[in-house]
């Protein structure tokens, strides 16, 4: 409990950490924040004495740290700022966007998870045996082929001189935007393009976790009391393996937030990710900040979570 | 006489010892630990290889990367263009050759920078302790948060995409894995007898991390680094086949790959993205064997690494 406790607490500070970064990087981008809002035919129209009229009013001519504290306040009401673009609110442009990539994103982390895990637990039980070299050599390809060539492989082959497989989008326009075979199909090659190099992350830490808890003294002393060898697999390795597991999956997260970023724009998926990329290429600040910040806080909560599930199943953790 | 031959006896015998810690000194077992390692072994060749293609890039294509010839535009690898060319007629393997420039100079350059904040960092953290190590590791722990290639993307964004942009924004944000790294190691080694020895003796605080404890850190740092190049050459291949790396006409290997998002390019020019794609997947290939082996050959248990 006090662990838990005093994780809770770390939070608090943290989120304030995350926070001040995006806020340095804020000020960071190039251009005025007023000169930006203003339509570039119109600046020699405007007097000098209206556009410091306007700083003013929005608090740009404050020190840092309070426009600092102004910025904080609105984000707290949940206020992540307005698109320069099309003027829209950035949390509502974000919100409408985060079904596509959950959707993604989560087909791949659990594909990911079960395949990996499964493979590399395989591969300790079978250590030096052929599929375990080869599984092996297949994880160092996994994690070494740029997700994007995987995808453009994957598009060439089965959408290109097959046909099996769609191109672009989510549906087929005109199709029903449900939970439908056409859906399947447009996420195959996405959700695939993504999950390869996490499932060859994934085999890589159970297949050593796997081999370490192989190694305990607990597992030899199960066998020597003359356990069936299923129950030392299943009581005693397995459940020792799947512990550091758990972090893994919680680190795994940025990786796969970045990763889609690439794999939804070169499939026009319409997630965070895409929308993301065209801020980022039409130079809209505040979705861009938007979209860190909210990935930021999903990890950070993402870890917390992980951390007490950690702290409820290790006991050594809690008293640490 | 037996005085004599005992003390010959004691010479041969401490001739024959030196003879044998020699070849089993810590780095000499690393070395031969590293060799015994074949697919490390074959990654630093390769790694080599792909270097030397970019150094010498000039003497071993007859094509400049940037010469436009309209006589041959986007025509299938022939014996005058190995890998064919793309649509403005230049040639494809010398583009993908002088392409190793920028992509393993942001891998070498990025990554040596990220290992020397990484460093810093994780060092004072372990070897100072207390507020410093709970600051910079929360700090840490707050970067941490932030998906590093979105950061990455934004800031390169803002930043305006060149390479000194590249370079500087991987470095400032890759470092965090080192950094704990670092830290975790420090943490054992300054509770080490040599470390209590060197103290007792009367070195200084600053004496001892230096002369004592980095040099035993030269190890994981080198597996980090190796790991690391993997990681920044896949960044900066992913940025510039974003269109936010390395600009037209430059070549590296991403923008290469850039061209490719053209589904007419996709379907028709295969050779134009296979070859970049494979140079990519080869060199992060060859780094992560090598980190691989590094890391065997110096028994690094730590995975805090990436």
């Amino acid at each position: 409990m006090n662990f838990i406790l005093r994780r809770l607490v770390l939070v608090l500070p943290m989120l304030l950490g995350i926070t001040v970064v995006t806020f340095v990087i804020i000020n960071l981008a190039p251009g005025d924040p007023i000169t930006a809002l203003i339509n570039p035919l119109e600046m020699n129209v405007r007097s000098a004495d209206e556009i410091e009229q306007a700083r003013e009013d929005l608090g740009l001519n404050d020190p840092i740290p309070v426009r600092y504290a102004l910025w904080l306040k609105e984000l707290a009401t949940g206020n992540l700022g307005y698109s320069i673009q099309n003027k829209d609110a950035v949390r509502s442009m974000i919100v409408d966007k985060l079904p596509a990539s959950l959707g993604l994103t989560a087909t791949a982390l659990a594909l990911a998870i079960v395949i990996g895990i499964t493979l590399g637990v395989y591969s300790a039980l079978h250590q030096y045996s052929a599929f375990d070299y080869i599984l092996t050599i297949l994880t160092f390809f996994g994690v070494s082929v740029p997700a994007f060539f995987v995808a453009l492989l994957g598009m060439y082959l089965f959408s290109v001189k097959l046909k099996w497989l769609p191109v672009f989008g989510m549906w087929t326009p005109g199709e029903p935007t449900t939970l439908n075979l056409d859906l399947l199909k447009h996420g195959i090659l996405p959700v695939t393009a993504l999950a390869i190099p996490q499932i060859a992350g994934f085999m890589r830490y159970a297949r050593a976790a796997t081999l370490d808890a192989l190694g305990a003294e607990h597992v030899t002393t199960a066998r020597a009391k003359g356990l069936k060898e299923s129950a030392v697999l299943w009581r005693h390795v397995f459940r020792t393996a799947m512990l550091p597991l758990v972090t893994i999956i919680g680190l795994s997260l940025p990786h796969i937030i970045g990763g889609s970023f690439i794999i939804e724009t070169i499939f026009s998926w319409p997630g965070v990710g895409l929308l993301g990329y065209t801020a980022i290429m039409q130079r809209d600040y505040p979705v861009q900040l938007g979209i860190a910040l909210m990935a930021a806080v999903a990890v950070l909560l993402a870890n917390l979570v992980t951390d007490v599930i950690y702290g409820v199943v290790d006991p050594r953790i809690r008293y640490e | 006489m037996s005085s004599h031959s005992s003390g010959e006896v004691v010479l041969q015998t401490a001739g024959k010892l030196a003879e044998q810690t020699t070849p089993n000194s810590p780095s000499r077992r690393t070395l031969r630990r590293f060799l015994h390692h074949r697919l490390a072994v074959a990654g630093a060749i390769i790694l080599a290889l792909l270097t030397l293609g970019a150094i010498f890039a000039p003497w071993i294509s007859p094509y400049e990367p940037n010469a436009i010839d309209l006589t041959k535009i986007s025509s299938a690898p022939d014996g005058q263009n190995w890998l064919g060319t793309d649509r403005v007629g230049r040639d494809i393997l010398t583009r993908v050759l002088y392409g190793g420039r920028v992509s393993l100079a942001v891998g070498f350059v990025a990554v040596g920078l990220y290992l020397l904040i990484g460093f810093l960092i994780g060092a004072m953290a372990g070897y100072i302790g207390g507020v410093v190590d709970n600051v910079l590791m929360r700090f840490t722990e707050i970067v941490m948060c932030f998906p590093t290639f979105v950061l990455i993307l934004i800031l390169v964004g803002m930043l305006g995409p060149n390479i000194t942009n590249v370079i500087l924004v991987i470095g400032l944000f890759g470092w965090t894995g080192v950094a704990r790294l670092i830290r975790g190691q420090v943490l054992q080694l300054r509770e080490l007898d040599f470390v209590l020895a060197a103290q007792a003796i009367g070195c200084g605080r600053w004496y001892v991390l230096i002369r004592h404890i980095t040099p035993n850190v030269v190890g994981p740092m080198s597996v980090a680094g190796s790991l690391g190049i993997a990681g920044a050459i896949l960044t900066e291949a992913g940025l510039s086949f974003l269109g936010l790396g390395v600009t037209q006409p430059t070549p590296s290997w991403g923008s290469i790959l850039n061209e490719a998002r053209n589904p007419a390019t996709l379907a028709t020019q295969p050779w134009l993205w296979l070859a970049p794609g494979a140079a990519i997947s080869l060199a992060v290939l060859a780094a992560n064997f090598l980190g691989d082996g590094l890391r065997d050959a110096f028994d690094v248990k730590s995975r805090a690494a990436g």
